[in-house]
């Protein structure tokens, strides 16, 4: 089993509503993820906290804006930001998503799929590298969940996504759950895309709970993680190794406790899907 | 021949904003139904989403409104106004403008007013950070000195001219009070933050116009002056008031003596 370096452990999504338990509690948490834009403010509240909480902790930068599939050019100011943010927090890294967040100068505000063409590959590879040029470090690249796939498409998900990190000499933020929700969504069998993912790209995974709404699911981060997510989370980290795994809670935020209980069965996962590698 | 990915964004772009169907034959899928389904959920979750950060930052104007008229005035300004924001926190940001210019609203005017009052709030709550000064500081500067002084206000005080109750509309919304009926009523409120908290209070017009002075770079001396026509042999006196109160409250982020700045 390679080890990488910087597997920070077990980590939560930095939220407003946990500010103040955290600081007052010091919970067993090893590391947080902040949202970058939540932070790309002229200053006040959330910048003091997050400042006060990675004097605690290690943190991760995580960001929803960069649209980095997007047809418009990249955008400098917001590159430019996020370097400055960056040296304020010195976080471990710095994550994104493979998608496009809107074009001709609108926002969507959504991680929206690309159509998996040699085209979009060229695109978007030629951009990160732009950007970690521009950063000066390599960036992860996180899977979204998707509800729509293009005719266009030439190769699956998971050979787009490979190949982007390939050219690109990128990192991976595999979303365990976001694979489950897109299989699901598309029929594919998560455990392939699993296998397809090369490991040792991968820095950071996501769990995350989701809504079923028949047909399908949508990633809502609303609730916690269900089994099925639990038992692809032991398959991956037993094709993948020991990787740095946090918990997105979004909406429904429940006590800073509940949320490091259930990160509690992160670690019991692990542990137990890693030693059945070694036995 | 793959479509460019260019002409793929358009389409979906124009497909979330406007629900134009161009994108429907791009989408995998074994029929129309299906396809329009699964593009709905973007269609869908693009309003809700910047409806949850408009009721974020317009709880008071959705207090006043009620749910209903408040879900109403987020579909119109969703359909009015497409985000070029890459942060949704500024999305809100032409509320004030669009109730003020939209038929719709025009005729009730405190609401744009309750908008833009929320808004500077925001604005107050999120501005740069900067040490205010404290008395003690002010006390070492030479009496020969004073004259001459200038002051940099902090970059989190914000003031704002109102037509109507709106503070006391916002204040009810912020106590869960029902709030009061839309009174016409003038006044100038400056708006800060605090210990991280967004503040308000109202200002005397005496203190509003010295504000605007130093905010310009006048010195103490001439905020002095100016007080003279209202407050005579006293001006002096009040002027210092008016500058322990500010430098109490926060506004004050430095001072110089001689060149403003
Ligand atoms: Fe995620």
């Amino acid at each position: 089993m390679q080890q990488r370096d910087k597997n920070l452990g077990f980590g939560l999504g930095l939220r407003t509503d946990h500010y103040e338990a955290i600081l007052a509690s010091k919970p067993r948490v090893d590391w947080f993820e902040a949202l970058s834009e939540n932070y790309l403010i002229p200053g006040g509240r959330p910048l003091d906290y997050l400042e006060r909480i990675r004097r605690e902790y290690p943190v991760v930068l995580h960001g929803v804006s960069l649209s980095i599939g997007s047809r418009d050019p990249l955008d400098f100011d917001y590159l430019h930001a996020l370097k400055s943010l960056a040296a304020r927090v010195e976080p471990a890294w710095i994550s994104d998503h493979l998608c496009w967040t809107g074009c001709a100068s609108r926002n969507l505000h959504d991680l929206l799929p690309l159509p998996y063409t040699e085209e979009a590959i060229e695109h978007v590879a030629g951009r990160v590298r732009t950007v970690q040029d521009f950063l000066g470090r390599r960036i992860l690249l996180e899977n979204v969940s998707s509800y729509v796939e293009f005719t266009r498409s030439a190769v699956p998900e998971w050979e787009f996504l490979a190949e982007i990190a390939r050219r690109a000499d990128c990192l991976i933020l595999l979303d365990v759950n976001n694979v489950y929700v897109s299989a699901f969504n598309h029929g594919f069998d998560a455990r392939r895309y699993i296998d397809a993912v090369p490991a040792e790209r991968v820095r950071q995974i996501h769990l995350g709970g989701h809504s079923h709404c028949g047909t399908h699911i949508i990633d809502t981060h609303d609730a916690e993680v269900i089994d099925e997510v639990w038992a692809l989370y032991a398959y991956t980290l037993r094709r993948i190794g020991p990787v740095a795994t946090m918990i997105e809670r979004d909406d429904h935020i429940p006590p800073l406790a509940d949320l490091v209980a259930e990160l509690d069965r992160a670690r019991d996962t692990a542990r137990a899907s890693l030693d059945s590698v070694a036995a | 021949m793959t479509r460019p990915l260019a002409s793929v964004q358009d389409d979906f772009q124009r497909y979330v904003l406007e629900g134009d169907d161009a994108i429907v034959g791009d989408v995998a899928g074994p029929d129309d139904d299906y396809r329009r389904a699964r593009l709905a959920v973007y269609f869908n979750a693009y309003r809700l989403r910047l409806s949850e950060a408009l009721a974020n930052d317009f709880e008071g104007l959705k207090h006043y409104l009620g749910e209903e008229r408040f879900s109403a005035l987020a579909r119109d300004y969703i359909a009015a106004t497409p985000s070029v924001y890459r942060n949704v926190r500024w999305y809100g940001g032409a509320m004030a403008g669009f109730l003020r210019a939209d038929a719709r609203y025009a005729a009730e005017p405190v609401l744009a007013e309750l908008a833009a009052f929320e808004w500077t709030l925001g604005l107050a709550f999120d501005a740069p950070d900067a040490t205010p000064v404290d008395v003690g500081a002010l006390g070492r500067v030479p009496p020969e000195a004073w004259a001459d002084l200038h002051f940099k206000l902090h970059p989190c005080l914000y003031t704002l001219s109102l037509e109507w109750n709106t503070a006391e509309i916002w204040q009810a919304a912020a106590d869960r009070r029902p709030a009061p009926a839309p009174l016409r009523a003038a006044s100038t409120v400056a708006v800060w933050r605090r210990e991280f908290v967004a503040r308000y209070r109202a200002m005397p017009d005496a203190e509003n116009a010295a504000l605007a002075r130093a905010r310009a770079g006048a010195s103490f001396g001439a905020l002095c002056e100016a007080l003279e026509r209202s407050h005579g042999e006293q001006a002096a006196l009040r002027a210092a008031q008016l500058l322990q109160g500010w430098i109490t409250e926060g506004w004050v982020a430095g001072f110089s003596a001689g060149t403003p700045g």
